[in-house]
């Protein structure tokens, strides 16, 4: 079930309906809550369910032995525990969602034919397995208290995070449990946040997608000049901000509306002047996250400078692959962490630049990078890419399809100057000035065809 | 501060929204003034909602797994009806039923199992072993020679859910029909390929079919109306095209892999035919296994240059009792 479906709206509906009745009860509320976020789950398939449920339990049952070890001050017990549970989880996530992707590729290596592996990548498992760790990390560090276990049940299956993200940390949300929490403003603010996510979302990112997806073919039916391939790498940028920034906003007003804040995933990522900038505003969650529980263990920048930049693409890199199994995902990473690599050593030497004059370069690599993200596969991404940089003439027409597309980009150019339009706004205004952008949201929102097309990040 | 932001909040976007809404309801009434007008409501006891452009079909997940008593109806069936919407449009399983109780002189049931989506007859085969149908004698119609090896990505989804993920399916098929109902004064604005958006009518193509038998009962079209049936202008099926009709060199392509291993693992007995259409194959060398009922292109029609009219289902139907019922039991 989508989060734009009509059916999960009603159901949205009456949850929100009955989380404000329950609001003297949040135990009880959050019960209700947490069958309805089991429900979600299983709406894409009881295994689905089934495997979310094995995997909470073990770690449940892990975290109380973990808990107990710490408690006792028994490290090398904690350890053990912590390593254990951290192999499990990840050697599950890397089974589901890699072995068809290692088959392909060992069966290529040995000149032989692939077969197909009969096992999908359960739902959301890269997103929940994000949190696990983050828990039990933070549990063995005595930077979190042991949850119980309906805390780390709603922790894990909340529906608005649960699929897609943001990935959040216990100490964002557990606090938020069990309280009884009277905000006036938060209907009005979530209210917000999902109409304009939704609207990001169904009337943006999935107009785009429409226009160029038949393009990332290896042998479009249409032939690219090089302002074409431009024009729609862009529009892919376009189209996934629009994806998932208007997911992620679903996700926050969802929260919102039944009384719970989420962190922001998203911060204008398109006015970043560095690609360091870019991952404190492009899916700020899983930067964090690789921050704080791989780049930093591995020793961060308090290492020498080539084990710095090592650790800094190893990161990157294993982020890319986080989001899929392939080899597009990778180079995207990589793009992403010698890009990063390469500003650390520049900030070492001394070499800064004005944020005017780094933009551009930093958009254009992000842009490059998004080409091999989308790429069904490394051939036709390189092949796009060299399209890329033939210029055959000195036009820059574009072919119609791409001026349209263009249009659509608009309101995600809009959605990048919001913070500056706000904050120029007197704060007498705002009611108005939100007021009227959500009225619009919500027209566009019911008057929009939704052709039912999945998020692109449900499939990470 | 909170008080007079939510005061002014509210008051702005009940005023913007419902401005915004009563102007495009007026804007499109005179529009909307000049579309056929909704078919009435499905008669839910007797007659199911089959497929809703605005969201897709029930008849892949019901059929997959059982749903909504379909297995019960096809573990009662004699004669199943296997295909695409070809067979929707082009058989007649109530017909059928009585053209072969008829000559046969005892009652003999027969269910029209086609889906939409141009599905061939593989999901049909599957759909039937995973419910337990045996014994039953299935009219596969090949449309299209049922060369596809694999099914459509409909069918994929379907086999790949579960009987809870189908249900779930079902409903929002069925909620989106009703919201297009309830929102068919407003338009909608529709995307389409190649970078235009128009606004059109919201409510979208409907399939109603009968319980009992499957049977369609009714197509509807946003702007066309009714289809099926319909007095609308009809094409004749050209039976001397020569480029058209060509006999299949070997059997043994003219069905998706698998197929009649498949069906024959059940116990279900095997027919192939070809409902007419353009283009169609004129014939298909029999096989022992598979014995092979020509259904003539005389005389039959089709509303959209593919599918039969009910006049050309008539025909179809009574061509097909007369070549089954000897091969019955």
């Amino acid at each position: 079930m989508l989060y734009t479906d009509t059916l999960f709206l009603l159901l949205l509906a009456a949850m929100v309906a009955v989380s404000r009745v329950l609001r003297p009860w949040p135990v009880v509320k959050e019960w209700v809550l947490i069958a309805f976020s089991l429900f979600v789950i299983a709406s894409w398939g009881l295994t689905h369910l089934w495997i979310f449920c094995v995997v909470v339990l073990v770690n449940y049952a892990g975290a109380h032995g973990l808990a107990r070890a710490v408690e006792r001050g028994a490290n090398r017990s904690a350890r053990l525990w912590l390593a254990g549970l951290i192999a499990a989880d990840v050697g599950a996530l890397a089974f589901f969602k890699y072995i068809q992707f290692a088959v392909d590729n060992v069966s290529a290596l040995l000149g032989r034919p692939s077969f197909h592996v009969p096992i999908g990548a359960p739902l959301a498992i890269s997103f929940y397995t994000f949190h696990i760790i983050s828990y039990l990390v933070d549990l063995r560090k005595g930077r979190v208290r042991p949850t119980t276990f309906r805390e780390y049940l709603f922790y894990l299956s909340f529906f608005p995070h649960v699929i897609a993200g943001p990935i959040v940390r216990v100490w964002q949300l557990v606090p938020q449990i069990g309280k009884i929490r009277r905000v006036p403003t938060d209907w009005a603010i979530g209210l917000h946040d999902f109409a304009v996510g939704f609207f990001l979302k169904v009337a943006v990112a999935n107009g785009i997608a429409l226009l160029i997806d038949p393009l990332w073919t290896a042998a479009p039916a249409v032939s690219l000049s090089a302002p074409d391939r431009w024009a729609a790498a862009f529009l892919y940028y376009c189209q996934i901000y629009g994806d998932f920034a208007g997911y992620s906003l679903m996700a926050l007003g969802m929260a919102r509306l039944l009384g719970y804040r989420l962190p922001p995933n998203f911060r204008a990522p398109m006015l970043a002047a560095s690609l360091q900038d870019f991952w404190r505003r492009w899916h700020i969650t899983l930067s964090r996250w690789l921050r704080d529980y791989l780049y930093i263990p591995l020793g961060g920048n308090r290492v020498s400078p080539m084990r710095n930049v090592a650790n800094v693409i190893l990161v990157m890199a294993l982020g890319g692959l986080w989001h899929g199994a392939g080899w597009g995902f990778l180079i995207w990473g990589l793009f992403h962490g010698t890009g990063i690599a390469a500003e650390h050593i520049a900030r070492r030497r001394g070499l800064r630049l004005p944020d005017w004059a780094t933009w551009l370069p930093t958009q254009v690599w992000v842009l490059l990078a998004w080409v091999f993200f989308r790429s069904p596969d490394l051939a036709t991404g390189w092949s796009f890419a060299k399209g890329m940089f033939s210029w055959t003439d000195s036009s820059l027409a574009l072919a119609p399809r791409f001026r349209f597309g263009l249009l659509l980009a608009v309101p995600i150019l809009l959605h990048h100057a919001v913070p500056f339009l706000l904050r120029a706004t007197p704060r007498r205004r705002l009611g108005l000035l939100l007021g009227a952008g959500t009225a619009i949201a919500l027209l566009v929102d019911a008057v929009i065809y939704s052709s039912s097309e999945t998020f692109v990040y449900f499939k990470f | 501060m909170r008080a007079r932001f939510l005061r002014s909040f509210s008051c702005t976007l009940a005023v913007v929204y419902a401005a915004g809404a009563l102007a495009l309801l007026a804007w499109w009434r005179p529009q909307r003034a000049q579309l056929p007008p909704p078919p009435p409501l499905p008669d839910w006891k007797i007659q199911f909602l089959d497929y809703y452009g605005g969201r897709g079909d029930t008849t892949h997940g019901a059929f997959y797994c059982g749903l909504g008593g379909m297995r019960e109806r096809l573990e009662k069936s004699d004669v199943i009806l296997l295909g695409s919407s070809h067979v929707i449009f082009g058989l007649s399983a109530e017909r059928l039923s009585q053209r072969l109780s008829e000559r046969k002189g005892r009652p003999v049931r027969a269910y029209n199992m086609g889906t939409d989506y141009g599905e061939g007859t593989r999901f049909g085969a599957e759909a039937l072993t995973r419910n337990g149908i045996d014994g039953k004698a299935v009219v596969l119609d090949l449309f299209h020679l049922d060369l596809r090896p694999a099914m459509t990505e409909i069918g994929n989804r379907a086999a790949q859910g579960d009987a809870f993920s189908n249900a779930v399916e079902i409903a929002q098929v069925h909620v989106n029909f009703f919201r297009d109902r309830l929102l068919e004064p407003w338009p909608c604005l529709r995307p389409e390929k190649g970078g235009h958006a128009r606004f059109a009518r919201r409510l979208d193509q409907i399939l109603v079919r009968a319980s009992a038998s499957g049977d369609l009962v009714y197509c509807w079209l946003p702007e066309q109306g009714y289809v099926f049936p319909s007095d609308r202008k009809s094409f004749a099926i050209d039976p001397d095209d020569a480029e058209a009709w060509k006999a299949l060199p070997n059997r043994g392509q003219s069905l998706a892999p698998g197929t009649l291993e498949r069906l024959a693992v059940a116990g279900n007995r095997p027919f192939a035919t070809v409902i007419p259409y353009p283009g169609a194959a004129r014939a298909v060398p029999p096989a022992p296994a598979c014995p092979f009922l020509p259904i003539p292109a005389e005389g039959c029609r089709t509303f959209d240059g593919s599918h039969l009219t009910p006049e050309g289902r008539e025909r179809t139907t009574d061509a097909l009792a007369e070549r089954l019922a000897p091969l019955l039991p």
